[in-house]
């Protein structure tokens, strides 16, 4: 080899030596990004299969960051053995979520065939596992906005809703109302929790708020960390872009030299 | 670009137009039978229909407690299904086995409201369901609706497999 065409390429490598450097560093330096972008995004891409929107974090430390806390509207209600409240807009009967339902609950009772809960605008019948039987609201004939609610007489337990100053009563099952001839002679009897039910419920409640879906979302758009995380994940997005370009341009000179 | 931004609030302007109640339950059930609705039946979802209801919904029914209204051999029923987030309420007449009518009430997703157009419905008249609980006949998919269309198809399926067991059941 002749010592001009040695010298020649000597120099070649030289010029391209700061851009080997250059794309090395950046592309170390964001590798953890990367990868993290990378997890998540498969994770995303597959939320049905991995059921990340039903899964739950139940962390102390993540809900404080999320600002998840107890909602100032709780209510709840102990009835023979069984449990039933609202906390926020969740409906729970014996820690078990049932329905989301924002308006505020009038009182619970029990019928021979099942549990019935009654809101403002609907009353929810379970079974007396917790399975939900129906619910019914204005768009299935219930009058609303429910005011009051009680017994026509402490025996029979024949329910009696106060909506707009009148009274109604059903005679079959809940599927039409009509109005009532007689008046709420005994009121709905509600009794007190205990206080481990109370924790019970807190625990329900602050441990469905939190999605594993919404964590990794956050953490694939750099949101968990604020919007200084916004921005890194912009950072490892240009350089994800820099690392492909100062990749392709030093390929296509040392593919120019060799060829 | 006056003409771009009146296609911009067109396009925004049909997407919240086309979402909310068309119809109201009692409206659709005068409608079906000409002012004389019938008295409401319920089908309670337990054993055979339960297990059948969950093999066509994937998962358990939402309510164990299913309202209807019969007149001779013709049934109707309002249904609920979710097609992304939100519940997409459904009409349906089922006559002989055979699905006669098919309307959407209220539809509440952003996407998909396409499901609600004629063009897209027409396809499910007198469509009948198969030993498998499939539909016998196929029904092409709407782009951009594909949620939607799945959950009216479920909801079709639904109301022909209550309607045969309300019929079976005043067989025997």
């Amino acid at each position: 080899m002749s010592k001009r065409k040695h010298n020649n390429r000597t120099h070649k490598k030289g010029r391209l030596l700061p851009f080997i450097i250059f794309h090395r560093w950046i592309g170390l330096s964001s590798l953890l990004l990367l990868i993290l972008v990378s997890i998540t995004g498969i994770l995303l891409n597959h939320t049905e299969e991995f059921s990340l929107d039903e899964q739950y974090i139940n962390n102390n430390w993540l809900q404080k960051w999320y600002g998840i806390k107890m909602p100032e509207q709780q209510k709840i209600i102990k009835l023979d053995n069984d449990h039933f409240a609202q906390i926020g807009k969740q409906i729970y009967f014996n820690q078990l979520r049932i329905a989301e339902d924002n308006a505020p609950l009038r009182g619970v009772y029990k019928t021979n065939d099942f549990n019935v809960i009654i809101l403002r605008d609907s009353l929810y019948l379970l079974t007396f596992d917790g399975d939900l039987i129906e619910k019914i609201n204005s768009e299935n004939g219930l009058p609303t906005p429910i005011s009051h609610a009680g017994f026509s007489d402490s025996k029979n337990k024949q329910i009696i809703l106060e909506i707009k100053k009148k009274l109604y009563t059903t005679k079959d099952n809940f599927i039409s109302w009509s109005e009532a001839k007689t008046e709420i002679i005994s009121p709905l009897i509600l009794g007190k929790p205990d206080n481990d039910v109370k924790e019970n419920y807190r625990n329900a409640y602050l441990g469905n708020e939190l999605s594993l879906e919404r964590v990794i979302l956050d953490l694939h758009s750099g949101r968990l960390f604020g919007s200084l995380g916004i921005y890194l994940m912009d950072f490892a997005a240009i350089i994800l872009i820099m690392l492909g370009l100062s990749g392709t341009w030093i390929w296509s000179r040392r593919f120019r030299k060799k060829y | 670009m006056r003409h771009l931004l009146f296609l911009f609030i067109l396009v925004l302007s049909m997407n919240s137009f086309s979402k909310g109640v068309y119809q109201s339950n009692d409206d659709f059930l005068n409608e079906v039978f000409e002012n004389k609705v019938p008295k409401t039946q319920t089908l309670w979802l337990l054993g055979e229909i339960k297990k059948g209801a969950k093999k066509i919904l994937g998962e358990k029914p939402g309510q164990l407690r299913i309202r209807y209204w019969k007149k001779n051999q013709q049934t109707s029923w309002i249904l609920e299904e979710i097609g992304k987030e939100k519940l997409i309420t459904v009409g349906l007449v089922i006559n002989n086995n055979q699905l006669n009518q098919i309307k959407v009430l209220a539809f509440r997703e952003s996407r998909g409201w396409e499901v609600k157009e004629p063009f897209f419905l027409e396809q499910f008249f007198q469509v009948k369901l198969t030993s498998e609980l499939q539909l016998n006949r196929t029904i092409d998919g709407i782009s951009g609706a594909t949620l939607s269309v799945r959950a009216l198809k479920k909801l079709a399926r639904l109301a022909l497999f209550y309607h045969m067991q309300i019929m079976s059941n005043q067989k025997v």
